[in-house]
């Protein structure tokens, strides 16, 4: 139980949580789970700091939140290929909403990080074609004809965290094709120009990677 | 249900690298798939891990200052309005969500026993989204893929050689695939379908339709 230990004193979480993240770790050095120890507190921080501006307008908060996510979100912006004016400009627009939808963020539902990035998503599809992304409301509204999954009785957080554990175990081709898919907003055959591969291997790589991913995470 | 879109389309959805017209149309097989949701919203997650790793690039010097000036002012952006629905639909019938917020034309003819109405005002109209309304039995007019056509069932249900599609269903068909899809025979079928390239229809009625519909 020795890897217990750099965890235990969060004692928001049951030992089952506790053990269940551990199955994870096993035989990794305590270093990685003091990391991720970080990384969680992080995770919740930024939560937090939404849900202090939605209850009461805190701009304090906000400043944190725009401290930390604004040169991510420019920085994403332009992994896409767009201009550093513009993309200065949608991170500003991107966070000037975190602050107005901060009521519709659910904790619960998703990490600070996931929400934030529909937000940029939205917005930069909105702002390249002109049109609205018809993918505004997924997480903004309740699910009530949504059927319990086993995943249901994990945390959020905890869920998020099997699905990066599952990112970190694909080979780096594997994590340059999926990556290549979210940052340009270019079909299969400019992935395949960019790394000088044929179609069918992108393709191929990509179907590939995203088995894996299911794989790790458990699913048929 | 069993046809639901692949691990890829969704990973693109998620990503926003789907184009806007097959968007739609798997947004609204979304409202009505739970378990396509869920996956999605992984691939969100993905999404999320990737804004906290990319290489931040610093913000201009006043950047919190010129937004913090604005949290306080009322949004500029106009709210987003809802469509106005020209297609009449049967009785009970309940359009998923997200069309809620496109224009829906009247419905034309299309073949004997099948109409369209077109979908939104944006985009070149062969990849433009539309409803099919298909009386029970009907064949569908035979169509060859230049593109991938995304067919959505709304009520009533599909068959073709693959297979049966109920409401909810979410066919993918690409290039390589000729088929024939027919309207059940108790019920009148009504879908969503959506081409992601050109669409070449094959048959007579399809070369009198095809100049008609712009594809």
């Amino acid at each position: 139980m020795n890897d217990v230990s750099p965890l235990s004193f969060i004692d928001r979480y049951s030992p089952q949580r506790i053990l269940f993240r551990c199955e994870f770790y096993r035989g990794e050095p305590k270093a990685d789970a003091g990391r991720y120890v970080r990384r969680m507190k992080k995770i919740d921080e930024n939560s937090d700091r939404i849900v202090r501006i939605a209850q009461h307008a805190d701009k304090k908060a906000f400043a944190a939140l725009f401290g930390f996510y604004g040169p991510r979100i420019k920085g994403f912006f332009m992994r896409g290929g767009m201009a550093a004016g513009q993309a200065e400009e949608l991170a500003q627009e991107t966070m000037l909403t975190v602050w107005r939808k901060a009521q519709l963020f659910d904790p619960d539902k998703a990490s600070a990080s996931t929400w934030i990035f529909t937000i940029a998503r939205n917005l930069r599809i909105d702002l390249i074609r002109r049109e609205r992304y018809p993918a505004q409301h997924l997480l903004e509204e309740p699910d009530p004809e949504q059927e319990p999954s086993p995943s249901d009785g994990l945390l959020k957080a905890e869920s998020e965290e099997r699905i990066r554990i599952a990112i970190k175990a694909l080979s780096p081709e594997q994590v340059r094709v999926i990556h290549l898919h979210y940052f340009d907003d270019i079909a299969h055959s400019e992935i395949a120009k960019t790394l000088n591969l044929p179609l069918g291997t992108v393709k191929s790589r990509l179907r590939l990677a995203v088995q894996r991913l299911r794989n790790l995470m458990g699913e048929d | 249900m069993n046809n639901r879109p692949s691990d890829e389309i969704l990973m693109a959805f998620a990503a926003g690298t789907l184009p806007q017209g097959p968007a739609l149309v798997v947004s609204a097989h979304l409202a009505l798939c739970p378990e396509s949701r869920a996956r999605v919203r992984r691939f969100e997650v993905i999404g999320g891990m990737m804004l906290d790793d990319v290489p931040a690039v610093d913000m201009s010097a006043d950047a919190l200052e010129k937004v913090l000036g604005r949290l306080d002012a009322p949004s500029s952006k106009p709210a987003v309005e809802k469509g106005t629905w020209l297609a009449e639909m049967p009785d009970g019938m309940i359009l998923p969500e997200p069309l809620e917020y496109y224009d829906i034309g009247k419905w034309k003819f299309l073949a004997p026993g099948v109409h369209w109405s077109s979908i939104g005002k944006g985009g070149p109209a062969r990849t433009r989204p539309m409803l099919l309304r298909s009386k029970p039995g009907m064949v569908l007019p035979e169509h060859t893929h230049a593109g991938t056509e995304y067919t959505l069932v709304l009520k009533g249900s599909l068959h073709d050689e693959l297979g049966d599609y109920k409401v909810g269903d979410l066919i993918i068909a690409d290039a390589s695939l000729e088929h024939e899809p027919r309207a059940g025979p108790d019920e009148e079928c009504i879908c969503l379908a959506v081409v992601d390239g050109r669409l070449r229809m094959k048959s007579l009625i399809g070369r009198i339709v095809q100049p008609i519909l712009g594809f």
